[in-house]
């Protein structure tokens, strides 16, 4: 106190600080070389796996390579590529069966999204949680089989469900159409639209919904002015990124509309760079591929436009209290039993035809005859194949690597957008999101340009599809981790140094234990979308990388649907395992986080 | 006394903050040994960046700054958080939720160490910690499965573990309700006290700062703009901002009519005073705040409310002035009356014994030497 006594009252008299004093050797330079150099190995990583593609996509849309491959003494530049693919009156029309097959589906999609999230939420549905089970295990099975489980129901020669309705109405359904595709599409969009959607309401605060209703506004007010808008992001969210995927991807394009003729974008750059008879046209797949990336970029430029990034990391408070539930009254069971007839219709059935095909030798459809055949055979002989076998090892080499790979990248890129105050850190943001406004396909064919051309031995080896994939997934790895880091508070890392931790302990002791959870979650979730994934198996196939999605793809393709639908069923068998290892919430954040 | 902290010259900006103003601009001060020091100040004034700067969590654009015998900061030098001889408390503490109430306390022992530590070398400075914050018992307890008051004091004691030169603590109680806050003030000075450690407080809570501190700095827009005693600055604050921050005041505009120099008449000792216009009257004043002021200044009377003295019969001294009592809020030690007189009103803190009612007439007594006075 004394000393502070005979002080003056201003502190600000400034003695000069006395320079004998031993000076610490500095730290800083290594703290600030490590920070740096992490911040550039990430940029230069991010640049090489999501620009290098891109230059090739562009460069080869401007080359002449019908005879050859793009960049080769064979090709030469032009736009020819362009007037193709504009002159033609058949893009038009291929674009138009985009759009038509995008938008429809998502609408569809979305309309029983949104009913059944009410529903669940905020309803006194019976059984909600049962209900909510169901209509998210169908995530668990990838698009190409629920396809493949439809062509088996509704194809216009033995679909069995057509020998059903034939005889009885005197008409068919053919589900090798744009209709047929619009709905498989559909139902293979709601489990994750569903989850983003129910996740949103979920942790709507109620008391915003009370409010309004306190202020005087009706039930249908409060939905109207203040629910959906509340939702808006998230619905604008999942409608982006459900737009994207239906428009990138080519499983239900391949299975359903290959045989009724309808082409999309994604199956016209498939059959480009593997054409059934002839060369493959790189060039002009990559022009496709461009008119691809701007269809996508489009609305996810808009979107972020319309919501900002500022909501991209936004941590979701716990304290929020479930609003009222709604009574449906006598239309309680009624609405149960349509969503019954949902389930059966989405899930339960496709299944059971997969069954149904599984044990039997040759596939005819339901009847006596066939009753008469059951057999485990192929269950049994299938696996003495030997490309069984590899596309199992191929299939879990894949996605250990690619899950792995992709998460611990993820993990710095995050780490360096999240923590760094540096002016750069956009660039790392759009770089890393970059690959979410990629389509698959489009990926697919700039990643096979890029290796036919570089000196690199990974191209034919499972290898391409593992760079391939981490750079698709690279983007939902890194919002999976930056929304893990951002929710872990900074003080925490704070404190660590304060409490004399280097930044390597800080990392070991604190950081990596407390998003574990999320990290092993985010593993989890690549390595089933690994696993699910067909486009990138499907556009870098060869003899020796085949995995499972791709086989079952070429066994189907062969007629051989039995064989299909038994490795089907062991694919499905193991993702949906694996979707309920996820913990709870884990998949609703990953999509939410996209 | 050595100073266990000299600052000289911070300035900081943020990045990315364009136009905005310094963070912190050209702050400088000393903190002696064993001293607990506050920068008091709102939201915004820059007294939390000092802080992180003091924590090296911010590299100041420029300035000096040492911790006990180590230069931590200057041109040339930077040493990082982890290599400074520091603990700290962080506003929302900072426990982290993955390890035990003991494994948080021993993870700076385990930091400093170079080798592995044994468990009994860390009970011996783990224990004694947490029994001096009263919670021995809880050393198995996972951290987030404390209240707040407790994550609090085991932020203190991971702080404290290590016996650092200097504690830095950043609004430490602002995350607690009234009651635990109250006893957590009380706590964490007697901890100081018995430690004897120099300690950086950041508050915007003028009752925490006047209760806690030996010495206060007020900032305002990254600058220091006075620092005291915590009676210095309640009593004699030198701007009407400082004077509003450390505690209620009412603030009268008003003239400089006439000066009246001391006199010294035998028993009757008068001290220099000013006599000045107001919009209810004329007051006199005598504090010491009135030294530079001349006739014809406009100037501001500062008045803290309890200091008014309310009268039911006229007593026979300076400055009484009849008041008519607006309102009365009790709150339990006293009573807060708003009063006016003539077109002015005043708020008036009356001990809760004495009661006036509604619509009174009463008479308010400002005594000329509780009555600041900022010239304009």
């Amino acid at each position: 106190m004394t000393a502070l006594q005979e002080r003056e009252d201003d502190v600000r008299a400034t003695a000069p600080m006395p320079r004998h004093f031993q000076v610490m050797h500095s730290m800083i330079a290594r703290r600030v070389r490590g920070r740096t150099v992490l911040a550039v190995f990430v940029s230069v990583v991010l640049l090489y796996l999501v620009g290098g593609p891109l230059v090739m996509l562009f460069g080869s849309a401007f080359q002449h390579s019908e005879f050859g491959l793009p960049f080769s003494s064979q090709s030469v530049w032009t736009f020819r590529n362009f007037t193709t693919v504009f002159g033609a009156g058949q893009t038009y029309s291929v674009l138009g069966s985009t759009l038509e097959f995008a938008l429809c589906s998502l609408a569809v999609a979305m309309v029983i999204s949104l009913a059944f999230s009410w529903l669940i939420e905020r309803t006194n549905l019976p059984f909600r949680n049962l209900m909510f089970v169901l209509i998210v295990a169908p995530s668990g099975i990838p698009l190409l089989i629920t396809s493949i489980s439809w062509s088996l129901l509704l194809n216009p020669t033995n679909g069995v469900i057509n020998g059903v309705l034939h005889p009885i109405l005197g008409f068919k359904i053919n589900v090798y159409s744009m209709l047929g595709m619009i709905f498989v599409q559909a139902f293979g969009m709601v489990p994750l639209t569903f989850l983003l959607i129910t996740g949103s309401l979920r942790s709507m605060n109620g008391v915003l919904e009370d409010a309004a209703e306190a202020s005087g506004a009706s039930r249908w007010t409060v939905l109207r002015k203040i629910t959906i808008p509340l939702m808006t992001p998230a619905l604008l969210g999942a409608g982006i990124y459900e737009f994207v995927n239906s428009v990138e991807n080519v499983d239900v394009p391949l299975v359903l509309g290959l045989p009724g003729h309808v082409h999309v974008l994604s199956t016209t750059i498939y059959n480009n760079t593997h054409p059934a008879t002839g060369l493959p046209d790189y060039g002009l797949s990559g022009t496709y591929g461009m008119f691809l990336l701007v269809l996508a970029l489009g609305p996810l430029i808009a979107y972020d436009r319309a919501i900002g990034s500022r909501g991209k990391y936004a941590t979701i408070t716990g304290r929020t209290y479930r609003p009222r539930t709604v009574d449906l009254g006598r239309w309680r069971w009624p609405i149960f039993g349509g969503a019954v007839g949902y389930v059966l219709v989405s899930f339960i059935i496709p299944l059971l035809i997969l069954v149904w095909a599984s044990i039997q030798p040759v596939y005819t459809g339901i009847n006596r005859a066939a009753w008469h055949r059951i057999t485990f055979h192929q269950w049994t002989s299938i696996w003495s194949t030997g490309s069984v076998g590899s596309a199992i090892r191929n299939t879990l080499v894949l996605g250990v690597s690619v899950a792995l790979l992709t998460m611990a990248f993820s993990l710095l890129v995050a780490w360096v957008i999240v923590r760094s105050r540096s002016r750069f850190t956009w660039v790392l943001d759009l770089l890393s999101f970059m690959p979410h406004a990629i389509p698959g396909v489009v990926i697919g064919v700039s990643v096979l340009l890029l290796y036919l051309l570089l000196p690199l031995p990974v191209y034919g080896t499972i290898w391409i599809v593992v760079i391939a994939q981490v750079t698709l997934f690279v983007s939902l790895g890194t919002r999976l981790m930056g929304s893990a880091i951002a929710q872990t508070q900074v003080v925490l890392e704070d404190a660590a140094a304060a409490s004399g931790a280097p930044m390597r302990r800080t990392w070991t002791r604190v950081l990596i234990p407390l998003i574990r959870p999320a990290f092993f979650n985010g593993c989890l979730l690549v390595f089933m979308a690994s696993m699910q994934n067909l486009t990138l198996p499907l556009m870098l196939a060869s003899a020796n990388n085949t995995v499972m999605s791709s086989l079952i793809w070429d066994r189907w393709n062969y007629g051989l649907p039995t064989q299909a639908a038994v490795l089907s069923l062991v694919m499905t068998a193991i993702t949906v395992t694996i979707a309920t290892l996820l913990r709870g919430g884990g998949t609703h954040r990953a999509a939410a986080s996209v | 006394m050595p100073a266990a902290i000299q600052v000289r010259n911070l300035h900081h900006r943020y990045r990315g903050a364009g136009d905005h103003p310094p963070a912190v601009g050209d702050v400088s001060f000393d903190v002696p040994e064993n001293q607990f020091f506050t920068l008091l100040g709102p939201s915004g004034c820059g007294k939390t960046t000092t802080l992180r700067c003091l924590a090296g969590l911010e590299r100041p654009d420029s300035g000096e700054i040492r911790l006990g015998d180590v230069v931590v900061v200057s041109d040339r030098h930077f040493v990082p958080t982890h290599k400074r001889d520091i603990g700290m408390v962080f506003q929302d503490y900072a426990v982290w939720p993955h390890m035990t109430v003991f494994e948080n306390v021993a993870f700076p022992l385990r930091m400093a160490s170079r080798r592995r530590m044994r468990m009994a070398e860390l009970r011996d400075k783990v224990i004694p910690m947490l029994e001096l914050m009263g919670m021995e018992r809880l050393e198995k307890r996972r951290a987030n499965q404390l209240s707040g008051g407790q994550q609090q004091r085991l932020s203190l004691a991971r702080a404290l573990v290590r016996e650092p030169q200097v504690l830095l603590l950043d609004e430490p109680l602002s995350s607690l309700d009234a009651r635990l806050r109250a006893r957590m003030r009380g706590e964490l000075r007697r901890v100081q006290r018995q430690l004897g450690i120099t300690t950086v407080f950041v508050t915007h809570d003028q009752v925490e700062a006047l209760s806690l501190s030996n010495w206060i700095a007020v900032m305002n827009d990254g600058e220091i703009v006075q620092a005291g005693r915590p009676r210095d600055l309640y009593f004699h604050p030198k701007t009407e901002f400082v004077g509003n921050l450390v505690g209620a005041a009412n603030l009268i505009p008003g003239q400089v009519v006439s000066i009246e120099e001391p006199t010294d008449e035998g028993d009757s000792v008068a001290p220099r005073a000013a006599i000045i216009e107001t919009a209810f009257g004329v007051v006199k004043c005598c504090d010491v705040s009135i030294e530079e002021l001349s006739v014809g200044d406009a100037c501001s009377l500062l008045v803290r409310p309890e200091s008014i003295v309310m009268h039911r019969e006229r007593p026979e001294r300076d400055n009484i002035f009849l008041s008519k009592v607006e309102m009365g809020l009790f709150v339990g030690d006293a009573v807060e009356h708003e009063i006016s007189i003539g077109e002015s009103t005043l708020n008036v803190s009356v001990p809760a014994q004495i009661r006036f009612r509604r619509g009174e007439k009463a008479f308010a007594e400002i005594p000329p030497l509780n009555c600041v006075v900022f010239g304009q």
